[in-house]
């Protein structure tokens, strides 16, 4: 590990030291010549000096400066350390320091580049905009509104998080949209008049192939109706495969707003003996013609039959799960997927399927297709989409709109915002400054200031004079949801204290945390805490954190912690071709997305051990992924624990398709991306990026006819400026080649036609070693490997989640807190829960 | 099973038949397949007024490099197998090769200093830092004419992260301005009338943005004051884009009683995603045409295009382009890559070929139009991802100066700054200056 030689202590006693800015500021000369000039004088300036230094790197103070405030400069810093500590310099074949040597200048290095750190002031997170998906959930909680922010441009990530202050930049582009959302979401809140008139729309679609069939609803409205091009029985249109949509378009609803759109549907699951029964029936009449055709290969086309026959009696695709659905919205031009789901239910008892959707009264339209995959194999797609075929059937009924909906009117965003006071009827400035008082309170997270009310105040009073009260009052609302104080998680402090870490004040500890774990503005509970102050006890802290992870919100830290962490939101990126991998079709792609995020939910939210991460007896899958994965006995879309043996080489996050996919190409496994995920992301080591001019892995080898992709990169590893990473990165990978580039299960490594395993075809090799030489032999030696090294583990995951809390990068002047992290989890069962109250509690998160 | 009962003879029974026929041998997913429906799209007659254009595409991972320069020189030179596909328009470029950026630090970094020159690391105690794009240079002059000062395409929307650009501008502190990736967005925020009503209403509402602005910066004002240097950096940040909006509603302001060109949608297609692998050829042509739309209307003058992001790319099809450019040499990625290439320019050539059949005055609108197409790195003859000899070239603009048909070949260790391009572009946009980043004068044969 990078931090394994530093002495801790030093960083601790500079933690601890008032003032070390002159430190800085002047560089520490003498320190300079005590140490680190003799140390290079006698080992690194025979190569790192004159014209042509070796490595581009020299060792001459004009161009390696001990300013350690400039960033470049601690960087080459950093790396003398890492080369130092991985003892890759000096050279094997030189004289080498005595160890007492080498601490005391990585010390030195160290103490130089922690106390910039702590001048520069990075131990505190940079003003902090609200990233899309807080900005989402915010505007959720302060209006009540549901609002899409993907319009907004992308958040850069750093340091693996898209929640960094540094990099969360804001330009004109974002200032527009954030007054023109503003704009929009007021609009939607606030309502004047009466309820809009509800309307409810019924669709009894049929099957037609003119595409003509239209359904009066109103004067204006005359939709064209649909039930695809699939069968009819009675009053259910019956879809066997993907062939046309049941659907009603063409129609615009009188108002917008959130209507509810119903479908009554059930699934036909034909079982195996239907599957062999129709496909016996299908094969035996092409044998038949081709036997009519060519007689003389009679014996070849039984063979054919046989085999494929084979294929459809054990195939576990056959195991077929309910049919899907898959339901999109039109709104003016563009469809959009609004949801995806399995119909359970068979036509004895079907049911009915709800969605609360937002209509605008553009020409609209709502469809409903039928999404279930078999993955196709040479074998079957020629007739998998014939009616004759069994495969699972979805029947649909009906569908209605009924809408707009309101749960009372006013609604409640609108009464949340105007609410009711004795002022509202009679003294209207008093009400528009108590409408602003709590709006900015909440919108600001907060106390405000009197003054900051009359600035607004004014706004609205000025509009008032043309505009009725709710246009007024919009403006100033807009305002605050475009200023700063709401944009980001301001921290101002008072004047005096701003060149040192003070504490923050108890509503922006609120706030921290809050956006920590909900990424999300604190709620009525959290609010009164930091008004009272209380919010700063220990105990009340914990309690707390125990409540907010049970809350629903706390799902944000699953998919914004976990998802960035394990890099789920790259799964589909670049999937595996599918004529390769016919297994991975759309469902299995939501499913291993929906695994590792279940997976890392069941070990946080019951505080199991998080050494489960890494290797665990259990699994969280639904039926998709049980099929999958070759686990019986498991039905439903949902996800739940199941407990697996070790045979089924299921269990931690190495063996999670979502990862394995994802450090594939496409095409083939990565043993390197492999081999580079894990270094990173479960022992925090960081291989560096590769050298220029390190080429790419050859794809054939003269000589060799089934080069493995392991061969392969044994051949690029003779390269000797490959080697040097490479022997670290890859052997990680080679532990995980019995996954393919799907994450299936393989014992050979296919080169037959589509990449098809032949008799013949080489047996994987997953025999490894660690980088500290550790012999390990496949996925579950290096799991174990990795336990072994729970401390690396532990303190990576720290490292990331601290990352996550801080929303900034790590410096050296972290560690300890890291290291004190990996002790408190050992003490407190492992469990995530104990790390979140570890950080919530520690000195950077509660200070700036 | 019941469903074999109740069926009657549909379409679907009758294209299942045909369909039948066409089984096995259709799937090669490997290689880069252009097999997407070609655009509909027909452009104008003519354009409205002559100006003086300029786009800038960009695109990422280099290009196999053995196959793209041409092995002679000069008005004479003989295409590369690459180059082939821009025959039609021979006289309308010039190829220019052995070039590059002296500080670029090579690498994926490249979409970040292609059209600014900088030198990344130059600034002590910053991790990164940038300064002002060409482009943005002539937007501030000819945006003072235009309703859009300058647009931002990419395929990823946003700005990216830093040294991995998703734009190729950058306003006059370095800062990225965030590209658009959606035609549909796009389209909308260009020809779509604005939904407030009459002039009054709409002026009344630009009156209103201003006491908005107004009030969220003396608001960031107060807030300053009590910001470490850190946070205030961050802060000056958006005090600087409330300034700009504020600007650009003074512009809007001007543009109140000009409505928005009347563009009908006939041919576009608006849905296409960019890193969807079907749609990604329609994608690259729309984006396109709307340009080609935008030029026309005079909607802006300066574009710049980042066709696929660094270390990504989708190629013609969804091919991993990014894993081809480490092509270590290897014949078959490298032919791939060359696949991809041709690809490219064949949407280049079909862009140049909708603006040639253009009248504008006395000529085309190619011929007012300077299109900037190129890398910001080069993937070398094995792979190697270097700043030098990075393939560029330059097309359009006869009627601006422009002398085309040759190739100009450098000598990759001893050449003008890639910066000459930028200020002879940026003259020619009428931009008084004689400098650029790090250029030393205009590129002589060029013009």
């Amino acid at each position: 590990m990078r931090f394994c030689l530093f002495s801790i202590l030093t960083i601790i006693t500079l933690l601890m030291r008032a003032d070390t800015s002159e430190l800085v500021a002047a560089g520490d000369q003498s320190g300079y010549d005590r140490v680190l000039a003799p140390f290079f004088k006698s080992h690194c300036n025979q190569c790192h000096t004159g014209e042509k230094p070796k490595g581009s790197f020299a060792t001459d103070p004009k161009l390696l400066s001990i300013d350690f405030s400039d960033p470049a400069t601690r960087s080459k810093w950093r790396e003398v350390v890492n080369v130092l500590n991985s003892h890759e310099m000096p050279p094997k074949k030189e004289k080498q320091p005595d160890t007492k040597a080498v601490a005391s200048v990585i010390d030195w290095i160290t103490e130089q580049a922690v106390a910039a750190e702590l001048v520069k002031r990075e131990r505190s997170p940079i003003l902090r905009r609200l990233n899309r998906s807080e900005y989402k959930n915010t505007i959720a909680d302060l209006v009540g509104v549901d609002f899409d922010p993907s319009v907004f441009p992308q958040d850069p990530p750093a340091a693996g998080f898209d929640n960094n202050g540094g990099a969360l930049t804001l330009s004109p582009l974002h200032l527009e949209m954030y007054l023109g959302a503003a704009q929009q979401i007021l609009d939607r809140a606030l309502v004047e008049g009466e309820q809009p008139k509800m309307i409810k729309w019924h669709f009894e679609p049929t099957i037609n192939s003119n595409d003509r069939v239209r359904k009066r609803l109103d004067p204006k409205n005359n939709p064209l109706v649909n039930g695809g091009q699939n069968l009819q029985e009675g009053a259910w249109v019956v879809m066997h495969h993907a062939a046309g949509s049941v659907h009603a378009r063409d129609f615009r609803v009188p108002t917008a707003g959130i209507y509810t759109v119903r479908v009554h549907a059930a699934t036909r699951i034909p079982n195996r003996a239907k599957v062999v029964e129709t496909a016996s029936k299908i094969l035996k009449k092409r044998q038949e013609e081709q036997d009519a055709k060519q007689p003389e290969r009679a014996k070849w086309h039984l063979q054919a039959f046989e085999n494929d026959m084979k294929h459809f009696e054990e195939d576990r695709r056959y195991d077929y799960g309910p049919a899907r659905i898959k339901f999109s919205q039109q709104l003016g031009p563009t469809p959009k997927v609004m949801a995806e789901f399995d119909v359970p239910g068979s036509i004895d008892q079907p049911k009915t399927h709800e969605f609360n959707i937002r209509f605008t009264t553009e020409s609209a339209g709502i469809f409903f297709d039928y999404a279930y995959t078999i993955p196709s194999a040479l074998e079957n797609f020629w007739m998998q989409n014939r009616d004759t075929f069994a495969r699972p059937e979805l029947l649909i009924d009906w569908f209605e709109i009924e809408g707009p909906i309101y749960e009372s009117w006013p609604p409640q965003t609108h009464s949340r915002i105007l609410f009711d006071s004795p002022n509202k009827a009679t003294n209207e400035q008093e009400y528009a400054r108590e409408v602003l008082a709590r709006f900015m309170r909440n919108a600001y997270r907060r106390p405000i200031s009197p003054t900051e009310i009359d600035a607004k105040l004014s706004l609205y009073s000025s509009a008032r004079k043309e505009k009725t009260f709710i246009e007024a009052i919009k403006l100033p609302l807009i305002a605050v949801m475009a200023s700063p104080n709401f944009l980001f998680l301001a921290e101002p402090q008072s004047n005096s204290a701003l060149d040192k870490a003070t504490p923050l004040t108890s509503h922006q500890l609120a706030s921290r945390l809050s956006y920590f774990l909900w990424s999300n503005m604190p709620d009525e509970e959290l609010s009164k805490l930091a008004d009272s102050g209380k919010i700063r006890e220990k105990l009340i802290l914990a309690q707390q954190v125990d409540r907010m992870l049970k809350s629903p919100k706390a799902e944000a830290l699953v998919r914004n912690f976990a998802g960035q962490w394990l890099g789920l939101r790259d799964v589909g990126n670049n999937p595996p071709a599918s004529d390769l991998y016919p297994q991975y079709d759309r469902h299995l792609e939501l499913s291993i997305v929906a695994e590792s995020e279940s997976f890392f939910r069941e070990i946080l939210l019951n505080d199991l051990d998080a050494r489960n991460l890494i290797k665990s007896d259990f699994v969280v899958i639904n039926e998709r992924l049980a099929r999958f994965y070759n686990i019986n006995g498991v039905k439903g879309d949902q996800f739940r624990k199941v407990a697996v043996p070790p045979s089924a080489h299921r269990g931690g996050i190495v063996t999670q398709a979502s990862i394995l996919t994802t450090t594939s190409n496409g095409t083939r496994t990565s043993p390197v991306k492999r081999g580079t995920w894990v270094l990173k992301n479960l022992m925090g080591i960081d291989p560096g990026l590769p050298v220029a001019n390190a080429g790419e892995i050859a794809p054939k080898v003269p000589g060799i006819d089934k080069a493995t992709v392991r061969k392969r990169l044994e051949i690029h590893r003779q390269l000797d400026q490959c080697a040097r990473c490479h022997n670290k990165i890859d052997p990680l990978g080679f532990a995980l080649e019995n996954f393919n580039a799907a994450g299936e299960w393989r014992d050979q490594e296919g080169f037959g036609y589509k990449g098809r395993v032949g008799k013949n075809d080489p047996v994987i090799d997953s025999s490894s070693i660690m980088p500290d030489g550790t012999e390990i032999s496949g996925v579950a030696g290096l799991q174990d490997a990795i336990l072994a090294k729970e401390d690396l583990f532990l303190g990576c995951l720290a490292s990331k989640l601290m990352t996550y809390a801080y929303g900034r990068e790590l410096g050296l002047s972290d560690q300890p807190a890291v290291k004190a992290a990996i002790a408190d989890m050992k003490q407190n069962k492992y469990t995530l829960k104990s790390l979140t109250n570890f950080i919530v509690a520690s000195e950077a998160f509660a200070t700036k | 099973m019941p469903s074999f009962f109740h069926r009657s003879l549909s379409r679907r029974h009758v294209l299942r038949a045909a369909g039948a026929a066409l089984t096995l041998p259709l799937l090669e997913a490997m290689t880069p397949s252009i097999s997407a429906a070609p655009s509909t799209f027909k452009p104008w007659d003519k354009s409205a007024a002559p100006h003086p254009r300029m786009i800038c595409c960009y695109i990422p991972n280099g290009v196999n490099i053995i196959e793209w320069v041409p092995a002679t020189s000069g008005d004479k030179y003989t295409f590369s197998p690459t180059l082939e596909v821009m025959k039609e328009h021979r006289s309308d470029f010039t190829v220019l090769s052995g070039m590059g950026h002296p500080n670029s630090q090579g690498g994926h970094s490249g979409a970040d200093t292609w059209l600014t020159a900088a030198n990344l690391k130059a600034k002590p105690g910053a991790d990164y830092s940038n300064s002002i794009s060409a482009d943005q240079l002539a937007a501030e002059l000819h945006g003072k004419q235009t309703r859009f000062p300058s647009l931002q395409l990419s395929d990823m929307s946003g700005t990216g992260g830093s040294g991995h650009s998703h734009t190729l501008s950058f306003d006059i502190n370095g800062s990225p301005l965030p590209a658009e990736n959606s035609p549909r967005r796009l389209f909308e925020r260009l020809f779509v009338p604005d939904s407030a009503g009459d002039r009054a209403a709409t002026l009344k509402r630009y009156a209103e943005r201003k006491s908005i602005l107004d009030d969220i910066a003396s608001e960031s004002k107060a807030l300053d004051k009590n910001l470490g240097a850190n946070d205030r950096r961050k802060l000056d940040e958006y005090l600087s884009s409330v300034r700009q909006t504020e600007k650009q509603v003074g512009r809007l302001q001007g543009w109140v009683d000009v409505p928005k060109p009347n563009v009908p949608e006939t041919g576009l297609q608006l849905g296409s995603q960019p890193g969807n692998a079907h749609d990604r050829p329609m994608w690259l042509d729309v984006m396109l045409e709307v340009a080609y739309l935008t030029f026309i209307t005079d909607a802006t003058r300066v574009i710049t295009f980042e066709w696929s992001r660094e270390a990504g790319g989708h190629g013609g099809g969804g091919e991993n382009h990014h894993e081809l450019s480490h092509h270590g040499g290897d014949a078959g990625m490298l032919s791939k890559l060359a696949t991809i290439d041709k690809f490219h320019l064949s949407r280049l050539a079909r862009f140049m070929g909708m603006l040639k059949s253009t009248a504008e005055a006395d000529s085309n609108m190619l011929d007012r139009t300077m299109i900037l197409y190129g890398s910001g790195m080069n993937s070398g003859k094995g792979g190697e991802h270097s700043p030098k000899n990075i393939p560029t070239l330059m097309a359009g603009g006869a009627k601006l100066g422009f002398k085309h048909g040759k190739h100009l070949a450098f000598d990759a260790d001893k050449h003008p700054p890639l910066s000459n391009v930028l200020l002879t572009m940026l003259q020619k946009m009428g931009v008084e200056t004689n400098k650029f980043a790090d250029a030393t004068g205009t590129l002589t044969g060029l013009v």
